[in-house]
């Protein structure tokens, strides 16, 4: 199994990576305790979450018909929609886009499905030069890295790590790097050029409006703004889920995103674009394409991972999540990191490459109950799970283990004589009740954490006695 | 060619009537209907998913039937969903499907003609009409897009 291989190698070089759990756990820490606070003083708050998630559960249910609205008023306002069925195809649209306007330079605001169809390698094969804009996302394309979060792309880097990234790339001085408010500076000095420059924006889109055909754009940096009206084409790239009914119902999700993902009561900057710049209007572009990407998530409709379809990209799954706090999100292997990618990844791209995701969870449920829309991720990971044991088979030595343990449980007298012997062995190799190191297969448990000793005297064994006692 | 708006459309519209969509195309191949079972004979994919959707965006649904006598039934369980025994019908005689007219009566339902006759009798004709909740107007056969 060279998937599992490859994931628990991954965790294991998250695990051993110098400050990542403590980096991770100041971070993810501080955001829950944000996003409490924010739903602590939001008086009507779990009736939002109720509405939210009907909101949601009604367009994934009727979504062709959604999109088609969507579509319809957007075009009617004078975008151009573009209907991408896999992420090669949205590259190809977005590259003839940039072929037909002669692009030489374009600017990108954050967008997590270009991510997932790797946009800005295939531009730059193309011959445009690709300039991230969010200020996590510009730090992680300087540093050649990955995003480690839905809306923190660089949680998993201190300040340190980024004062250094901007020395060795830019050739920033030590005083434009002294403290967080000096590195943002620069990069507001470098990024506002390269927006006056750019030919084409880029930008992702929080949520379609169906009723007008409008776009809907939350940023904390300004940002998406200049991006979507300063360069004379504006291409926005939408996954086909991430439709709203009407403006009112936009205003319901718009109270939650931001309080699950930062602690907000409402992002600094939120945009509502509907279609291009208007005759005698003074700014905005010239055209404005809007790129639905299916890339499979059809395929997902009417299916028991439907609801995966409901989330609104808050990131607040990826913070609330003991597993994601300890790996931190490249140990996932996806664009989308923590509980919400280890339904989507695999449930987008197959078992077979992403089988080992719905394992990475203790199914503590911490995701479902701080999701803005109350979605049943540990639900729909069980049922991953089961597929995966189904089509693809479980390691052979789970197999021959669960064989074993249930040829011993439900033999009694076998099973108390293999727990006595079990006792035994474990306090043997025990140094103060704990194990360092657990021989075989179960090595894996010892490689990050001591394994405890068995108890001297079973509950059954105590249970007896106390009995004996008793009477 | 169907175009990628209608291929997802028709699989969210599958989706939605509460059928198995296919698995998502691989890229650069068409889906092929996978066999002839009476339903994927019914029509040519691109038209008949594209009625479909259209349709479904106007609020209407669509039934699959494959001859009269599956028509006759989808129309008797509308009727019996709404409690209804008579059926208000356009244009009978150019309803040429065999099995049809059988197959309401097997259901029990009253096939009244719309056409009305002029003069005395409208008004009491109308009047007759007025309870009935279900209308069928012509069937379209979706292999050679016939009436």
């Amino acid at each position: 199994m060279h998937a599992h291989a490859t994931f628990y190698r991954r965790v294991e070089d998250a695990l051993a990576t110098p400050d990542l759990p403590e980096k991770m756990e100041r971070a993810t820490s501080r955001l829950v305790a944000a996003r409490h606070a924010a739903f602590a003083a939001f008086t009507d708050g779990e009736h939002v979450r109720d509405r939210a998630r009907a909101i949601r559960a009604d367009v994934i249910a009727n979504l062709d018909r959604y999109l088609e609205r969507f579509a319809t008023a957007a075009e009617s306002r004078g975008g151009r929609v573009h209907w991408a069925e896999t992420g090669a195809d949205a590259v190809r649209i977005v590259q003839e886009i940039a072929r037909t306007g002669g692009v030489g330079t374009a600017v990108k605001s954050k967008s997590m499905v270009s991510e997932e169809i790797d946009l800005n390698a295939a531009l730059e094969s193309a011959g445009v030069r690709v300039v991230e804009t969010d200020l996590g996302e510009w730090i992680v394309q300087l540093a050649r890295d990955h995003p480690s979060h839905i809306i923190a792309p660089i949680i998993h880097k201190s300040g340190e790590d980024i004062a250094r990234v901007m020395r060795e790339r830019l050739g920033a001085s030590a005083e434009d790097t002294r403290d967080p408010a000096a590195m943002a500076a620069l990069a507001r000095r470098m990024l506002r050029a390269e927006f006056l420059r750019a030919d084409m924006g880029i930008s992702g889109s929080n949520f379609g409006v169906a009723e007008t055909g409008s776009l809907c754009l939350v940023t904390n940096e300004g940002n998406g703004r200049l991006t979507t009206t300063v360069p004379r084409i504006h291409v926005a790239l939408m996954g086909i889920e991430r439709i709203v009914s009407t403006l009112g119902d936009l205003a319901i999700m718009l109270q939650l995103l931001a309080r699950s993902a930062t602690g907000q009561k409402l992002s600094v900057y939120t945009n509502i674009l509907t279609g291009p710049r208007r005759v005698g209007e003074p700014d905005g572009p010239e055209e404005l394409h809007i790129v639905l990407v299916d890339n499979r998530r059809s395929g997902l409709a009417g299916t028991d991972v439907a609801e995966i379809l409901y989330c609104i990209r808050c990131g607040a799954c990826l913070n609330g999540c003991p597993v994601y706090q300890a790996i931190g999100g490249h140990a996932y292997g996806s664009v989308y990191p923590g509980p919400v990618g280890a339904v989507l990844t695999p449930a987008l791209r197959g078992l077979h490459e992403f089988g080992e995701l719905p394992h990475a969870s203790s199914l503590c449920g911490a995701c479902r109950e701080i999701c803005p829309v109350r979605i049943d991720i540990p639900r729909m990971l069980l049922t991953l799970r089961a597929t995966g044991v189904e089509t693809e088979g479980a390691p052979a030595w789970i197999a021959r283990g669960l064989r074993t343990y249930a040829a011993l449980a439900t033999r009694p007298a076998l099973f108390r004589a293999a727990a006595g012997a079990a006792r035994r062995l474990t306090r043997l190799r025990a140094r103060n009740g704990w194990i360092g190191r657990l021989p075989g297969p179960l090595a894996g448990w010892t490689r990050q954490r001591d394994f405890p000793a068995f108890a001297r005297r079973s509950f059954q064994d105590q249970w007896r006695a106390r009995k004996r006692r008793a009477s | 060619m169907t175009t990628a708006r209608v291929r997802i459309l028709g699989r969210l519209a599958r989706a939605r009537l509460g059928r198995t969509g296919p698995p998502p195309a691989t890229h650069g191949t068409e889906r092929v209907p996978v066999a002839a079972t009476p339903e994927r004979v019914l029509a040519t994919p691109s038209l008949r998913e594209q009625f479909e959707i259209e349709l479904a965006a106007l609020g209407g649904t669509v039934h699959d039937a494959v001859d009269g006598v599956a028509a006759a039934r989808i129309v008797g369980e509308i009727c019996r969903a709404r409690e209804c025994g008579r059926v208000l019908a356009w244009s009978t005689d150019a309803i040429d499907v065999e099995g049809y007219a059988e197959g309401f009566a097997a259901a029990g339902l009253t096939i009244v003609d719309g056409n009305l006759p002029e003069g005395d009798g409208r008004q009491e004709a109308l009047g007759a009409l007025e309870p009935i909740r279900v209308a069928r107007t012509r069937l379209m056969c979706c292999r050679c897009r016939n009436p």
